[in-house]
């Protein structure tokens, strides 16, 4: 993460004093940021910005419109079947550290990743007797997650 | 303020419903109606929630049938509360034609139904309807069994 002054061209949403910002960078970076004024003038706004990594970007802005696309909908299928979580599953092997990352901030109350997983790396870790149990089943698939970094 | 989307249920107004848990992602509506609060129940083909071994793992009303037969009850008329007998709903929703199963409630012993709404709250409700809508579709099956 780093942080600089950047142009007000990159502002795209003013409210009040403040304005939000994104700007995709290239293939590799999306910046976020800030910015600041106690009176809101363009051209004399501090920008600060917070380089972050595209695909992080990508894939929470998924995990989101997901979130949001499935409502309340109780069917497994029917959750991995939404656009945004084929997407997900469409970075590929891109998107097994977020849902990692995700599976260890979560893991009392894990979310539906195990499809995805399955999609994504032909992997199946889980033993039949834990299969619903989603706490258990993270729990299997980071400890796989971390046998496959040693190798 | 519910999390769910209001056009899921459009029946579902405030004075019908009572929260009686928070948001859950430890269980679903099936698990929830089977009295199961550890596990998601759910017969997708990928083989991630857990479905009673024994009952068809396949998104078909027969299979939900099949799968709360195993658990003691049998197929009913109604959702009219009988002293004595525990009775669950299964919703489906018509698929290209074919009823696909979405949800399952159970009956109180006031005769009020408990819900659980995907990843959001149990609730409680007066009736089955409430929940009728795009997401849940209707009830299709009602059964009971001996309350203990």
């Amino acid at each position: 993460m780093s942080y600089c002054k950047v142009s007000s061209e990159r502002a795209i949403r003013v409210s009040g004093s403040m304005a939000w910002f994104r700007s995709v960078c290239d293939q590799n970076t999306v910046i976020l940021g800030l910015a600041c004024s106690t009176r809101y003038r363009a051209t004399q706004s501090y920008f600060i910005e917070c380089v972050i990594p595209h695909n992080w970007y990508y894939f929470s802005t998924l995990k989101e419109e997901w979130r949001r696309e499935r409502g309340a909908t109780s069917s497994i299928t029917k959750s991995a079947m939404c656009f945004s979580y084929q997407r997900i599953i469409g970075m590929g092997e891109k998107a097994v550290p977020f849902i990692m990352q995700d599976l260890r901030e979560h893991r009392d109350q894990p979310d539906q990743w195990f499809w995805a997983l399955r999609a994504i790396t032909g992997a199946n870790p889980v033993s039949d007797e834990n299969r619903g149990n989603f706490p258990r089943m993270a729990e299997q698939w980071l400890e796989w997650n971390e046998r496959r970094q040693r190798i | 303020m519910p999390g769910w989307p209001a056009s899921d249920f459009p029946s579902l107004t405030p004075d019908s419903y009572t929260p009686t848990s928070p948001v859950d992602f430890r269980y679903n509506c099936i698990a929830w109606a089977a009295g199961d609060q550890s596990r998601r129940w759910w017969p997708d083909l990928m083989g991630i929630g857990y479905w009673p071994p024994g009952a068809p793992r396949e998104e078909t009303v027969p299979a939900f049938v099949a799968a709360f037969a195993m658990q003691g009850y049998e197929v009913c008329n109604s959702g009219q509360p009988e002293p004595g007998l525990e009775k669950i709903a299964i919703y489906a929703v018509r698929d290209s034609g074919l009823l696909a199963p979405t949800h399952a409630a159970r009956q109180l012993n006031n005769g009020n139904w408990t819900s659980k709404l995907g990843d959001f709250d149990d609730i409680e409700h007066a009736e089955c309807d409430s929940l009728n809508g795009p997401i849940y579709g209707s009830v299709v099956v009602y059964m009971r069994r001996v309350r203990t």
